[in-house]
């Protein structure tokens, strides 16, 4: 502790049981408190800290702002939490190489606020975008509407400066594309802390599109919606972003915000396109015919950038909406081949309708990303029942040939689900992987990988446990 | 599938391979490589002109359902899915549509010791623990024999045009960093020089090409855009085949690159190369004496750029201080990739810095 307080100063260090208990959770669902939080204030007291902890046998668990959904920030293991609070300065932006360099605590959002300002635009705009940071965002590999057409964060990272789990300071990538060796950028993108921590990023930046166009289109359920999104990727034309909004999220959604969508419809899909002027009246015209030819009831396009922007907030502020329902939710994020969405979606809601949940269904249907959120009030209802609703949502979801998350991770709440799509060759591979960064294992233990102890007294995780072996495959 | 595995005694340039095995599944790729472990053998994994090429097959099945795989690395007809990822080809298709490993989703491989194993899936989505299928693009077949990808897919736009117009290489390149900062969506932008050029029909000292695609009436408005900047005139498709080959035909090539952002730190004037301006890269094709090339490579480095010798003769490579100049990644890291993905140091030993 002493050391820590040398390298960080003592009002960037944490550790009375009072100030831990902020640091004890994230957006997800476990809670665990880390032994301490050092806070540094740039790559040498990173480097110093983890150098320290490594020493010492300490465990660490980066964290960002602890928005993350999988229990990726939970310290357990005696761990301690290193937070990038302050390390929140965007470097540079570079107009001419369509690139920034910024700091991991930097908000997603103020990349894009600094990116605009020279006529460019940082893609990977995920719902927590105002909070979340640069440096969380690389860690999940995050995604987001617009993920659609321009990928997840692994398609906008250039290079990284990360501290390796022994306190060396590394540096992957960077300005020129394919520099000599393994580049190894995508395997710490996605990497949930595990790697290392993350002190500087390089990122992609994209010209500004000429024309938006925006579309609510309205159907009388979810089925119908589901076949309109279906078509319209099978035509060829890729919208910057296509979103799914159910009936129980789209009244919620007129509660909390002035959106006026129509109250009783089954579905609604939200569909962007992004383009040359030429391009968008285009794609608008074809997309605007699969949309009615598939039962859409009515397709009305945003008036004005304003309205856009309202629809858009809704959206991402839609899921805290929620909370007007039922004080909790639990959501996975599993991702399913986009032709089999319509019928997956029926299973889901038959799971959410036997358990007896109420189920909002708001999801980057584009890419076939779904996020039920299952709503109940833990105060009186038992969270493993969700767990086990949740749990055969995602059973249903690797049927259909899909993946256990699209863009929230796996952290330490889905990684006993694990052997349900790779084989013990394949995490082994994974392992590999990890042990060339980090041989002792001191990087965010209990993550991604199955069977591990660290975290074996967080409370739910005896439950994960016995679901992911009852469904064995 | 079909892939060839070459045993070589040694890995490095111009050894000739004691055998040629053609394999034809995952299983036979594992028995080959477990055979090579047993008798300590070395094997260069190579892509063959079959089933898995980029080239003609995959291309012309895609375009029965107007799809495509947008990644064009040169030698069309030979090229290979497998050997474009473990490559990590660059070429024309890299401005709009990046790297080729962000075109796909999933892979199975067999590793150094011959486990077989897989990554990825089959959604475009998947944060299902750690991307290897990203990490095997790159390693030159090094950590792992790549036998199955599951490639992403696009629609092939509804038209495309080639512009070209002849100019001396400063005013190409200007034109060039015009064209791209006006942020309009091009296709592809690259500039041939020198006898690349001449190659190519040019009389003058550089070709300037750049394409366009989209539904007609933007491929029709965005050459309107281009010829306000440059007289440019309709050129065949054909020539970007023929511009990604180049590299891959010439005796002598070196892959050198810089930040996009800033001007390229050469001098291409009468200088035989392809030069992606946009993408801060250029392929060298007429062969420097190795003094010059070592300070070429030493005023790359200088600026976080490189110089990669991608085809040259051995005696070359070594004089010119190896195939890949300074290493940037943490050289602990990349053995401990390699010992533990390849633990015997089959898989072509000594053609990554590690
Ligand atoms: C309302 C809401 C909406 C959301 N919407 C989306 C969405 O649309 N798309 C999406 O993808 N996600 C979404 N999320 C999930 C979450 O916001 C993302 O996972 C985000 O990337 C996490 O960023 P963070 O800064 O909060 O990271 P944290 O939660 O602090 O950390 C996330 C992971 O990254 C690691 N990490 C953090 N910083 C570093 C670093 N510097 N170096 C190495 N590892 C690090 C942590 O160890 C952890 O494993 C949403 C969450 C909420 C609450």
């Amino acid at each position: 502790m002493r050391q820590l307080q040398e390298i960080c100063g003592d009002d960037n260090v944490f550790w009375r049981a009072e100030d831990l208990l902020v640091w004890e959770y994230d957006a997800g669902f476990d809670r665990h408190p880390p032994s301490a939080v050092a806070v540094p204030g740039s790559t040498a007291e990173v480097a110093a800290v983890v150098k320290a902890a490594h020493d010492a046998g300490t465990a660490i668990v980066p964290r960002g702002a602890g928005t993350g959904l999988s229990g990726g920030t939970i310290a357990c293991a005696g761990a301690i939490v290193v937070s990038t609070a302050r390390l929140r300065r965007i470097v540079a932006i570079d107009a001419a190489a369509r690139m920034a360099v910024v700091e991991p605590g930097v908000p997603n959002v103020a990349v894009s606020a600094a990116a605009r300002e020279v006529g460019l635009f940082f893609a990977p705009d995920p719902a927590s975008q105002r909070i979340s940071t640069i440096g969380g965002n690389v860690g999940t590999n995050a995604g987001g509407p617009h993920a659609l057409r321009y990928g997840s964060m692994v398609n906008h990272v250039l290079g990284i400066e990360m501290v390796l789990p022994n306190g060396e300071i590394a540096r992957f990538g960077g300005t020129a594309a394919d520099l000599p060796g393994y580049d190894c950028v995508p395997l710490i993108v996605g990497s949930e802390g595990t790697l290392g921590i993350i002190t500087k990023i390089w990122l992609r930046l994209l010209p500004l599109p000429e024309d938006i166009r925006t579309f609510v289109a309205i159907f009388p359920d979810i089925d119908r919606g589901a076949r309109a999104a279906s078509a319209i990727i099978a035509g060829g034309v890729v919208p910057a972003a296509m979103e799914m909004l159910d009936n129980v999220t789209i009244g919620t959604l007129n509660a909390a915000f002035d959106v006026h969508l129509p109250p009783d419809a089954g579905s609604l899909l939200l569909v962007e396109i992004e383009g040359l002027h030429e391009e968008t009246e285009d794609w608008a015209a074809s997309i605007e015919r699969l949309l009615r030819k598939n039962g859409a009831t009515d397709v009305r396009s945003a008036a004005s950038a304003a309205e856009r922007e309202l629809l858009w907030k809704a959206r991402k502020l839609g899921y805290a909406a929620l909370a007007r329902i039922k004080p909790n939710n639990y959501l996975h994020d599993a991702v399913v081949p986009r032709t089999r969405m319509p019928e997956v979606l029926k299973q889901v809601n038959a799971i959410a309708e036997r358990y007896g949940y109420v189920i909002a269904n708001m999801f980057h249907i584009g890419d076939g990303n779904l996020h039920p959120v299952l709503l109940f009030d833990a105060r009186t209802e038992p969270i493993d029942r969700v767990m086990e609703a949740s749990a055969e949502i995602l059973k249903v979801a690797i049927d259909a040939g899909g993946a256990l998350t699209g863009e929230h991770g796996i952290g330490l709440e889905k990684n006993h689900f694990m052997p349900w799509v790779f084989t013990a060759e394949d995490l082994d591979a994974m392992r590999r992987a990890r042990d060339s960064f980090d041989p002792d294992g001191t990087m965010n233990p209990g993550k991604i990988f199955p069977g591990g102890e660290a975290c074996a007294d967080i409370p739910t995780e005896r439950t994960k446990r016995v679901l992911a072996e009852g469904m064995w495959v | 599938m079909g892939l060839a595995v070459a045993a070589a005694s040694h890995a490095i340039d111009g050894l000739e391979p004691r055998d040629v095995v053609s394999v034809h599944s995952e299983s036979e790729v594992v028995e080959v490589i477990r055979g090579a472990n047993e008798r300590s053998e070395a094997i260069v994994v190579a892509g063959g002109r079959t089933r898995l090429g980029i080239g003609d097959p995959l291309a012309d099945a895609l375009a029965l359902r107007k799809q495509r795989w947008p990644v064009e690395a040169g030698m069309h007809d030979r090229a290979t899915v497998g050997g474009t990822l473990a490559s990590a080809a660059g070429g024309p298709s890299r401005l709009r549509y990046f790297h080729p490993r962000d075109w796909v989703i999933g892979a199975r491989v067999v590793l150094g010791d011959g486990t077989a194993v897989r990554s990825g899936g089959k959604v475009v989505k998947n944060v299902t623990g750690y991307d290897l299928t990203r990490l095997w693009s790159g390693t030159f077949g090094t950590l792992a024999a790549i036998v199955e990808l599951t490639l992403k897919l696009t629609a092939v736009p509804e038209r495309t045009v080639t512009l070209a117009i002849e100019l001396d290489i400063a005013t190409a390149l200007a034109k060039a960093a015009e064209i791209h900062a006006g942020g309009l969506p091009i296709d592809a932008l690259a500039i041939v020089a020198g006898d690349a050029a001449q190659s190519l029909g040019a009389r003058g000292d550089a070709l300037l090409l750049v394409r366009i695609a989209g539904p007609v009436a933007a491929v029709r408005r965005l050459g309107r855009a281009l010829r306000e900047i440059v007289t440019c005139r309709d050129v065949g498709n054909e020539v970007w085949e023929r511009v990604a080959a180049l590299p891959l035909d010439s005796k002598w090539t070196a892959r050198v690159a810089w930040s996009p952002g800033a001007r390229p730190p050469l001098e291409f004037a009468g200088y035989s190369a392809v030069v992606y301006p946009a993408n801060g890269a250029a392929y060298l094709l007429r062969t420097i004496d190795r003094p010059t090339f070592r300070r070429v490579r030493d005023s790359l480095e200088a600026l976080d750029g490189y110089a990669v010798l991608e085809r040259a003769g051995r005696d070359y490579k070594r004089e010119a201080g190896g195939a890949w100049g300074k290493s940037r990644v943490p050289l602990p890291i990349a053995r401990a990739l390699k010992e533990r993905f390849d633990p015997r140091g089959v898989l072509a030993p000594g053609r990554m810095p590690a």
